[in-house]
């Protein structure tokens, strides 16, 4: 008697919609509580940096954490049904992310000191520490799109979106890659990190827009206005 | 228009295609940050007391709560309303938001420090603890405000928003720009004056319930 898999699996299946808000709930609580890493107590005497600095450094992981949310949510959209195994890299996405807030408080605190593989300080293990949970959830939304190009339940039309989404990805995480070699090698490289992180997201979403615009060509989207009588955008 | 600037507009439309947004797509979004935001607030209302002065205190902190709350939900609706009638979001307006969203975030933490050194005395030439906590939050706001505006803005271009609302988001647009103006001025007195240290934070809900009565009468108006 075969057992009955894919029934077994469809058990474990939810829709996008039912997915999505939990998901943005999620993030909203993360960005919500990164602001908490802002000092609670402000020095006599103390100049404007006291309380600019950290509110650019908030600004800066914000960004990142909001790009990751836009990037997330559409592998999500394009996905439309999620398997078990889509379901689980969400959830260690969304822990992840939980994460960002206590992290972005340790590498305000400590994260300043130099530091390196050779010469391991307090804020080494901070930076190295929020570079992993970085990398973490760069890893789980780019295995979450390379899941997608074998999913039963996407679009045709959306293969091509995925592809692109793809290769810019992978272009982002290469150059994580670069940024945790040198937070782990050059001494002088340490919470300089945060304001490139969110540079690298916004490139590769410059990068998807730029090979969407000239890789797609015309096609019909449903967005009211793209298409025309003859189905040409 | 020549060819080659045509097919340029058109290859970088539909690259912003692709970063277009639904607006019901981003609300759930919007909404939970807001709520965050709303409950976080509640958080600054002080978790031990002592002596005689913590009846003051307390009831301080809880008025400053319910005034800075209602500044965070006055927010929500204006802006609500405003992605509520834009449909589409493009890259500019998605990004206006993300900054508008992050700015919202910063407002438990803006009113805490507000809360404890707020009183104090100050000017930009004399930089002080109250000083600095007081320009940061009312910064936070003017910011707040001026991404609404750019956003309202940006909906008279957008190729989705019905021309049928245009006349409700003029008037929405010149009560903005009321609120704007006094907003600007309280930062003036913030930033240049010794007397005025954190009035504003009673002023803020007025100018913006201002604002929406303003909105209220001139959309009957319209209506009649």
């Amino acid at each position: 008697m075969s057992f009955p898999i894919d029934s077994f699996w469809l058990h474990h299946k939810l829709s996008t919609k039912s997915t999505l808000p939990l998901f943005d709930s999620v993030f909203a609580v993360a960005v919500t509580l990164l602001a908490f890493s802002l000092p609670d107590k402000l020095h006599r005497g103390g100049d404007l940096g006291q309380l600019l600095l950290p509110i650019l450094i908030f600004e800066f992981i914000g960004m990142a954490i909001l790009l990751y949310w836009f990037k997330f949510r559409r592998l999500i959209t394009l996905a439309r049904l999620v398997t078990l195994p889509q379901l689980c890299l969400i959830f260690l996405g969304l822990l992840t992310i939980v994460l960002l807030p206590r992290m972005a408080e340790l590498v305000l605190r400590y994260g300043g000191g130099s530091g390196s593989w050779s010469n391991w300080t307090l804020s080494q293990t901070v930076n190295v520490n929020f570079l992993v949970a970085l990398f973490l959830v760069d890893g789980f939304t780019l295995v979450f799109a390379l899941s997608l190009r074998r999913h039963r339940f996407v679009l045709k039309t959306s293969a091509k979106e995925i592809g692109i989404s793809i290769r810019a990805q992978l272009a982002g995480f290469l150059l994580l890659c670069v940024l945790a070699t040198m937070e782990l090698i050059l001494p002088w490289f340490n919470d300089e990190f945060i304001i490139v992180v969110p540079f690298v997201l916004l490139l590769e979403e410059i990068l998807v827009a730029r090979q969407f615009s000239r890789g797609m060509g015309a096609r019909k989207r449903d967005l009211p206005g793209t298409a025309t009588k003859n189905g040409q955008a | 228009m020549s060819l080659a600037l045509a097919s340029r507009r058109m290859s970088f439309n539909r690259s912003l295609r692709h970063h277009t947004l639904r607006a019901d797509a981003l609300l759930p979004f919007f909404d939970a940050i807001f709520a965050v935001a709303l409950t976080l607030l509640a958080f600054n209302v002080p978790e031990m007391l002592h002596g005689d002065a913590s009846h003051t205190h307390l009831f301080r902190s809880i008025f400053a709560y319910c005034l800075t709350g209602l500044i965070v939900i006055l927010y929500w609706f204006k802006l609500r309303r405003l992605i509520g009638v834009s449909r589409f979001l493009h890259v500019p307006q998605l990004l206006c938001l993300g900054q508008a969203i992050l700015t919202i975030c910063l407002f438990p933490k803006m009113a805490n420090l507000v809360l404890l050194y707020g009183s104090e005395g100050g000017s930009i030439f004399q930089i002080t603890p109250g000083q600095l906590a007081n320009m940061a939050y009312l910064s936070a706001l003017f910011l707040f405000n001026s991404l609404c505006l750019i956003f309202s803005w940006s909906l008279t271009t957008h190729h989705y928003y019905k021309k049928s609302n245009q006349a409700t988001l003029r008037h929405v647009i010149g009560a903005q720009l009321l609120g704007f103006g006094f907003l600007l001025a309280m930062i003036f007195a913030e930033f240049f004056s010794d007397n005025f240290n954190n009035e504003y934070i009673f002023l803020v809900p007025l100018v913006l319930i201002v604002e929406e009565l303003l909105v209220a009468v001139q959309f009957s108006g319209l209506r009649r």
